[in-house]
């Protein structure tokens, strides 16, 4: 029966998808905690130029005076690496539409039943999405209760930031389905997809620095890239970007649906 | 109607990742209403059979089709009508037995709740309990529940009373037998002979993934050789009987018995032993599993139906 899966999905995994939220919610919070005056923010941006801008690029900052505001102190010590926390969540949701249950033989009964396929991993699919943003939207709860303790920030840009992830987070989504569905053990769709995540920021802050190395053009293949961090409270949310993420975070989820019609189960 | 054909496969193989055929070429029919027994050893090629069944594996070559319809082609429509029972139950250890009962009976539809109830009073299963929990015997009445609960027209069990204890198997042999009676068709695999004998119509006997042969229980049976056991007073060698007309396999139990195969007439063994002093002699029919031995004796298939069946 249709929506059978998409209800028992969001059943089963509504509890985690809370601990996430609010774990990194907590991350937030504390980096809000930190900022108790306006003073401590100059004082960082005035620690922060003296270092050579081949460093302040590897570590994501790509304009100094973004540190100038709270809430480009935010993009820079939060929104740059809580990604990496987001896509690791992503990873987890990535494994449990196939890999996970394949690997512990769950498959076996749940395929017995008259559901084909593809609606057990559209179903799956939607469910841990819808997760997946309630999550990031949870996140965002971190900043409203820091506010309250730190100097003002703007929390709709904020906002504006914690949206920003949801379009790598799918990409990262996609890429899992995609390695379950191709690769049959389940540690090593998991291992590819860590590795992924891992070796996308690592080009991404490379190339940055290095910008006439091999990483700078290997950058166009890190979602990290299309990402951008905390660089839209300068450049604004850069749409094309937020389009593309999705678009081949939906492309790589449908990869894994046909690849996953066409193979054998639980070998 | 009651010779519906509901299983067909014709040459259907199953080749892993290159290698030797995990099954080959078998060529199988299941009738409407018959308990099939799908008799081999580990690695025979049984659950390989199933899983094409099931559509959760692709045939290499060869086709299946169940109700009529292609497994390939139509598997969701198939398995509609289908209750499995996995070899080895693997479910969500969180969930609570009633949970994954409603789940999987919500993703069927149809499912009678107080028909569950009774399979698990039955079964003398407690649902409350969350899977985890449950030990290998428990995980087994739950399969076995919800292969059941949805009244499929076909059965496809792996290994159905692996672990279950000897009354639980009185009542899964009950179960079985009423499925029959309803016009349901049961195909299990097994390797416990005792259950293929007391519920099953018709054996298939599978080997290294070749199917051997197909009999019905009863003509399985009905061979012509007895298993006899002989107690003497005083010592005995084997060499007293083992060149006997119709006598195999003889072998020494102790000093003073001897068991053996005798095929035919006894006057021959009788004569043999004048003489001797029989304190005791026991004759036994043949079980599946002299018989299911017999046939992995190491000759082929049809010698071994022309030697063994009458």
């Amino acid at each position: 029966m249709r929506g059978v899966i998409f209800a028992q999905t969001l059943r089963r995994n509504w509890l985690q998808a809370l601990g996430w939220g609010l774990g990194i919610g907590m991350l937030g919070l504390f980096i809000l905690a930190m900022l108790p005056n306006v003073e401590m923010i100059e004082q960082y941006q005035r620690l922060m130029a003296a270092l050579p801008p081949a460093v302040l690029a590897a570590f994501g900052m790509s304009d100094i005076s973004q540190l100038a505001s709270a809430e480009g102190f935010i993009g820079f010590a939060y929104f740059s690496y809580v990604m990496m926390l987001v896509s690791a969540y992503a990873v987890v949701l990535g494994m449990n539409v196939t890999a996970v249950e394949e690997d512990r033989g769950i498959l076996d009964v749940l395929m017995s039943a008259p559901v084909s396929r593809a609606q057990l991993m559209i179903e799956k699919f939607l469910a841990y999405l819808l997760l997946m943003v309630i999550t990031i939207l949870l996140t965002f709860g971190g900043f409203v209760i820091g506010s309250a303790f730190s100097v003002p920030v703007d929390l709709g840009l904020l906002f504006t930031g914690t949206l920003n992830m949801i379009p790598a987070a799918l990409t990262v989504f996609g890429f899992t389905v995609l390695m379950g569905a191709l690769l049959r053990t389940r540690t090593t769709a998991l291992a590819v997809s860590v590795g992924f995540v891992v070796v996308s920021y690592f080009i991404e802050f490379i190339g940055s620095a290095a910008s006439d190395t091999a990483a700078a053009a290997l950058r166009l293949v890190s979602y990290y890239n299309y990402y951008g961090g905390g660089d839209y409270m300068t450049t604004g949310i850069q749409w094309g970007n937020v389009l593309l993420l999705i678009v081949v975070g939906v492309g790589l989820f449908s990869g894994g649906v046909f690849l996953f019609q066409r193979r054998d189960i639980g070998l | 109607m009651a010779n519906q054909v509901m299983i067909q496969t014709e040459n259907l193989t199953k080749v892993y990742n290159g290698g030797k055929p995990a099954l080959a070429d078998l060529n199988l029919s299941v009738a409407q209403g018959e308990i099939f027994g799908y008799l081999g050893p580990n690695g025979a090629g049984k659950t390989t059979t199933i899983r094409l069944l099931l559509d959760l594996i692709r045939p290499t070559n060869g086709r299946a089709s169940i109700f009529g319809m292609d497994t390939l082609a139509r598997s969701v429509e198939i398995r509609k009508h289908i209750g499995f029972l996995p070899g080895e139950l693997n479910l969500w250890d969180r969930l609570t037995a009633r949970e994954i009962i409603n789940y999987m009976g919500n993703l069927r539809g149809g499912v009678n709740t107080a028909y569950v109830n009774q399979l698990a009073e039955r079964l003398n299963f407690d649902m409350t309990k969350k899977m985890r929990t449950y030990s290998s015997g428990n995980k087994r009445k739950l399969g076995l529940i919800l292969a059941l609960m949805h009244k499929p027209k076909l059965l496809i069990l792996d290994e159905p009373s692996s672990g279950l204890d000897p009354l639980m198997q009185q009542i899964f042999n009950q179960l079985m037998l009423e499925a029959k009676a309803n016009g349901q068709t049961v195909f299990l695999s097994s390797h416990v002979l005792s259950e293929v004998q007391a519920i099953c119509d018709r054996v298939g006997i599978l080997r290294d993934g070749k199917l051997q042969a197909v009999e019905t229980v009863e003509r399985l049976m009905r061979v012509d050789f007895r298993k006899v056991t002989i107690r003497f007073r005083d010592a005995v060698t084997p060499a007293l009987v083992s060149t006997v007309p119709g006598v195999s396999g003889v072998s020494a139990e102790g000093a003073t018995s001897l068991s053996l195969q005798l095929q035919g007439d006894f006057d021959p063994l009788l004569k043999a032993l004048n003489g001797a002093y029989v304190q005791d002699l026991h004759v036994e029919e043949p079980t599946l599993e002299d018989i299911f031995l017999t046939y992995y004796g190491g000759q082929s298939a049809n010698n071994h139906r022309e030697k063994v069946l009458s």
